[in-house]
């Protein structure tokens, strides 16, 4: 058994590192930078006023009171914003937006600041987020 | 004098060129030709994130996988297949961070050995900061290892800050608990041997499970040993050699063979029967 455990260390190690080259290849895409991201959208032009409220009636002659009914309640001449909030969505929504096969997102770490910000190739088997120094 | 009787003392006989051992890998480790094989993992424990690296951590390549929740199958193979012959003999003779506190240790200061027990906090940090908290939180987590590791700190951090200090760009400085942690090494380093190796080194804890079945072995020789305690006294990590010579907290570096009773051995040579 002594002499056995070396081997089945290595037919182990060996097997993994084929079926790893082999099958389970690990893509990994390449981080945008996020200036690409778009813009904050900002609040939307002013909404159409709302209408004015049913005029007051007259009331027909001889019939019923002399002042017809009260019309409905004019709504409120408040302009109603059309687009969204001001506010920007999640830069995670965004990526998932413009990037949606990133399988794992590279982080602003050693490989990205020594190389330039460029990572030319996917990167297999190696997770290419660098130690994050 | 019998062939056993030779073995120790060839093995003893390498012991001084340990040192330009270790110096002749960082050839290997330090990317002298530009390669970057980022793609596959080293054996040794390196960070990448190094301006100097050949390849990819092991250690990190694991803890980002964990993160991923993908099983890292070329790096584990990697490393059980470099374990197959030699065992964590790579931590004692072949790893350049291994070699950097080594050298560390030619300051002459007063050093104290750690207990004994101190060896097997490896695998909590293999388990907690590799496996679990990456698994489970990312590779965000404050204690997510790459983030902790001193490796990390003086081999990427220093060089990229340096760098940019040279650029005249403004240097972005490593997280807190990275700079305590590097200075933790440094004042560890004069108080004791490897402390890292000792006390935390996840690679150490990996290689170190592979000692009793890797090809190249250590051998204790009962009717040599003349129970003087020597072995036991010469081994920094506390390891007693004269009842597991392939103690999982060995690091191989053979200086325990300098007794005539330990003797490095292979699977390939023959037990001798008693006559």
């Amino acid at each position: 058994m002594k002499r056995l455990s070396p081997l089945i260390l290595l037919l182990a190690g060996g097997g993994l590192f084929a079926y790893g080259v082999l099958f389970n290849a690990v893509e990994v895409s390449v981080e945008k930078a996020p200036a690409q991201a778009a813009p904050p959208p900002q609040p939307g032009p002013p909404g159409v006023p709302g209408l004015p409220g049913w005029p007051q009636g007259p009331g027909l002659p001889g019939l019923g009171p002399p002042e017809g009914p009260t019309g409905p309640q004019a709504t409120p001449g408040v302009p109603e914003a059309v687009g969204t909030e001001g506010k920007a969505p999640a830069p995670t929504d965004l990526v998932a937006m413009t990037e949606p096969d990133v399988v794992y997102e590279v982080t602003a770490g050693g490989l990205v600041r020594l190389d330039d910000g460029a990572i030319s190739k996917p990167y297999r088997s190696a997770p290419a987020s660098a130690c994050p120094t | 004098m019998t062939d056993g009787g030779n073995a120790p003392m060839r093995a003893a006989k390498w012991l001084k060129w340990r040192l330009w051992v270790q110096f002749g890998f960082l050839f290997v480790w330090l990317d002298p030709l530009a390669l970057r094989i980022h793609n596959f993992c080293g054996p040794v424990f390196h960070c990448y994130a190094c301006p100097l690296a050949t390849f990819a951590c092991p250690i990190g390549v694991i803890a980002n996988f964990s993160g991923l929740t993908v099983l890292p199958f070329i790096a584990i193979g990697t490393l059980l297949a470099v374990a197959a012959f030699v065992g964590s003999f790579i931590c004692g003779w072949v790893c350049p961070f291994g070699y950097l506190q080594d050298l560390l240790a030619k300051i002459p200061v007063r050093r104290w050995r750690l207990p004994g027990w101190a060896g097997y906090t490896r695998y909590a940090v293999l388990l907690v900061l590799v496996l679990v908290i990456p698994f489970f939180y990312g590779e965000s987590h404050p204690l997510f290892i790459c983030r902790v590791c001193p490796a990390g700190g003086l081999e990427a951090a220093v060089p990229s800050m340096v760098k940019q200090a040279v650029a005249g760009e403004a240097v972005a400085w490593p997280s807190w608990p990275k700079i305590m942690v590097v200075a933790l090494f440094v004042v560890g380093v004069c108080f004791t041997w490897r402390p890292w190796c000792t006390l935390l080194c996840p690679l150490g804890a990996i290689y170190g499970l592979t000692n009793r079945a890797s090809a190249l072995r250590l051998k204790f020789d009962a009717a040599k040993c003349t129970h003087c305690g020597a072995c036991k006294k010469m081994c920094r990590y506390g390891v007693d050699p004269t009842k597991r010579a392939n103690d999982t907290r060995c690091i191989r570096c053979l200086d325990c063979t300098k007794c005539a009773a330990i003797s490095v051995t292979t699977i390939l040579k023959r037990e001798s029967r008693p006559s």
